[in-house]
């Protein structure tokens, strides 16, 4: 490290040898290691420090958050002169040891009769001292200055922040509404005929989905039931679903046989479809006074039909393909037999792809099992029954957020089989 | 589960994806980028490794069907199916869409029809 002497500070340059050696004298050699507080903001001061090797720096409201390095000093310069400018006068800043140092420090007393003998002196410490001063100014307004950009900044990130939540309010809104508009969309209630209860339910994943059910009254008392799933999720698939769901009770609402009903609404999809999206239908004419189940299905779930003992019917199955993207699509048109207390249960992969935390779905299985136990059950509503299976498949999940939406669609046959019906 | 759930590789005469994992919604719409990527540098000829596949949603057929109409459009492509489990392949059944994919047994089959 580099050790200056006395004469070597700028300070002093115009001292005779006797004169500094006088001086000298009266500055006793002090030696500090780094990160030495040699003197504190604001503590009076009775003595300045010539610097004779290593390097101070000089700090305003050490220890703050504002903390500020105003300059650093290496060997041959003094400090903490201002104090003693004036009459108890206090640190106007904290110097700090940044390296191990080596101080002369001049009492007040030396001072004030250097300055009264020296004039050269005086004039050397007020040119140190205008040149300091410039620098701090110079130094404060580009502190100033970069103060102001970071405060811009930060002013403008806080009013894109909040440009970008107002934003995401009015999506939310949007949202909101989407998903009244799709609710408003499904029935409003079960239908009520007279030997069947009937359960519905479509939570969908995110605010809209893709799922949908419906229920169609027909001629002659005949009940036409629908569930389709609109491959994807999300707003695409929600306007999807409300353009097939309209299609589909239009084709239907004619009364036509199911696998015409569903042929001609792919030939409407067909015509409006760019982005390849497709629906899968199943849909059916329930004939209520023999519980025939004269259905269509379109690349959808298999429905689950069980006696009134819980006991699964297989049902006899064909190829059928998605609505919208094939000019001539493979229907799967069955007939099947809802027996009395039986139950037709129609669902969206939403059930059986439910995940739980190992990621490992629902499944049919399950869903099967699902039926059979509820069929063996005291009798509860099926609308009940229903959300009493969305709890089961919720509780399964673990937690799990619901990735697929979820549509069940019960029709359980009331009456008693062989028993004798009530009369009324 | 692997982090890459999608790995292209580009070769004489086709694209062989290598998928993996899940495929939600989220996931196949990775997918479609993926495959409309290699569409945008006219290349239409596909291969999907599924062998690692897990779970397809609606959403993935979506994309399968969609990109399939595109590669296939004047005759300048297809999309072939390797190796899929046998609940994926119960999937593409269910949906009736196995017909509409040749599939093959392995990725080299696969990629060697092409």
């Amino acid at each position: 490290m580099t050790r200056v002497n006395l004469r070597d500070v700028a300070l002093f340059a115009t001292l005779s040898n006797d004169a500094l050696r006088e001086i000298e004298a009266t500055m006793p050699v002090t030696r500090w290691p780094a990160g030495t507080v040699l003197f504190r903001e604001n503590e009076p001061g009775d003595s300045m420090c010539v610097v004779l090797s290593g390097t101070i720096e000089v700090v305003k409201a050490m220890g703050t958050a504002e903390e500020w390095r105003v300059r650093r000093m290496q060997a041959g310069s003094f400090v903490g002169e201002l104090a003693l400018l004036e009459p108890g006068g206090l640190r106007s800043a904290a110097v700090r040891a940044v390296t191990d140092v080596e101080i002369a420090a001049l009492q007040r007393a030396g001072f004030d009769a250097l300055l009264e003998r020296q004039p050269r002196v005086a004039v050397e410490l007020v040119e140190t001292l205008s040149r300091r001063l410039r620098e701090t100014n110079d130094a404060t307004i580009r502190d100033l200055r970069a103060k102001n950009r970071e405060l811009e900044m930060a002013y403008r990130s806080l009013q894109d922040a909040q440009a970008q939540i107002i934003e995401k309010e009015r999506l939310e809104r949007e949202l909101q509404l989407a998903h009244n508009v799709q609710q408003s969309m499904l029935p409003r209630a079960v239908p009520v005929v007279p030997g069947y209860d009937f359960g519905a339910m479509m939570i969908p994943a995110q605010a809209v989905g893709g799922d949908f059910y419906d229920f169609i009254e027909l001629d002659g008392g005949q009940l036409g039931i629908v569930v389709a799933d609109v491959s994807d999720k999300g707003m695409s698939a929600a306007l999807f679903m409300a353009l097939s769901r309209s299609l589909i009770r239009a084709e239907a609402s004619r009364g036509i046989p199911p696998v015409e009903a569903l042929r001609r609404v792919n030939f409407h999809l067909l015509n409006m479809n760019e982005a390849g999206m497709f629906v899968t239908v199943l849909y059916g004419i329930l004939h209520p006074a023999n519980g025939e189940f004269h259905y269509a299905r379109a690349g959808h779930e298999l429905p689950l039909v069980c006696d009134g003992d819980g006991r699964l019917i297989d049902v006899p199955i064909s190829r059928g393909q998605p609505l919208g993207v094939l000019t001539d699509p493979d229907v799967d048109e069955q007939h099947i037999h809802v027996p009395p207390g039986g139950r037709l249960v129609l669902n969206t992969d939403g059930v059986t792809d439910a995940i739980n935390r190992q990621q490992k779905p629902f499944g049919v299985e399950r869903l099967r099992d699902l039926v059979t136990s509820f069929a063996v059950l005291p009798r509860i509503s099926t609308q009940t029954n229903c959300l009493a299976m969305f709890d089961t498949v919720t509780a399964y999940c673990e937690g799990t957020p619901q990735f697929d939406d979820f549509t069940l669609v019960i029709v359980e046959s009331t009456a008693q089989g062989n028993l004798p019906q009530p009369v009324t | 589960m692997s982090d890459q759930q999608i790995v292209h590789t580009e070769l004489k005469r086709c694209d062989l994806f290598k998928l993996a994992g899940r495929f939600d919604s989220s996931k196949a719409h990775e997918v479609e980028s993926a495959l409309w990527t290699a569409i945008n540098a006219n290349r239409y000829r596909f291969v999907l490794d599924m062998t690692a596949v897990e779970y397809i949603s609606s959403g993935f057929l979506r994309v399968l069907v969609a990109t399939q109409k595109e590669a296939k459009r004047f005759n300048r492509g297809d999309i072939y199916l390797a190796a899929p489990a046998q609940r994926i392949q119960d999937v593409l059944k269910l949906a009736g869409l196995d017909a509409m994919f040749k599939t093959f047994d392995t990725p080299e089959e696969a990629v060697g029809a092409w």
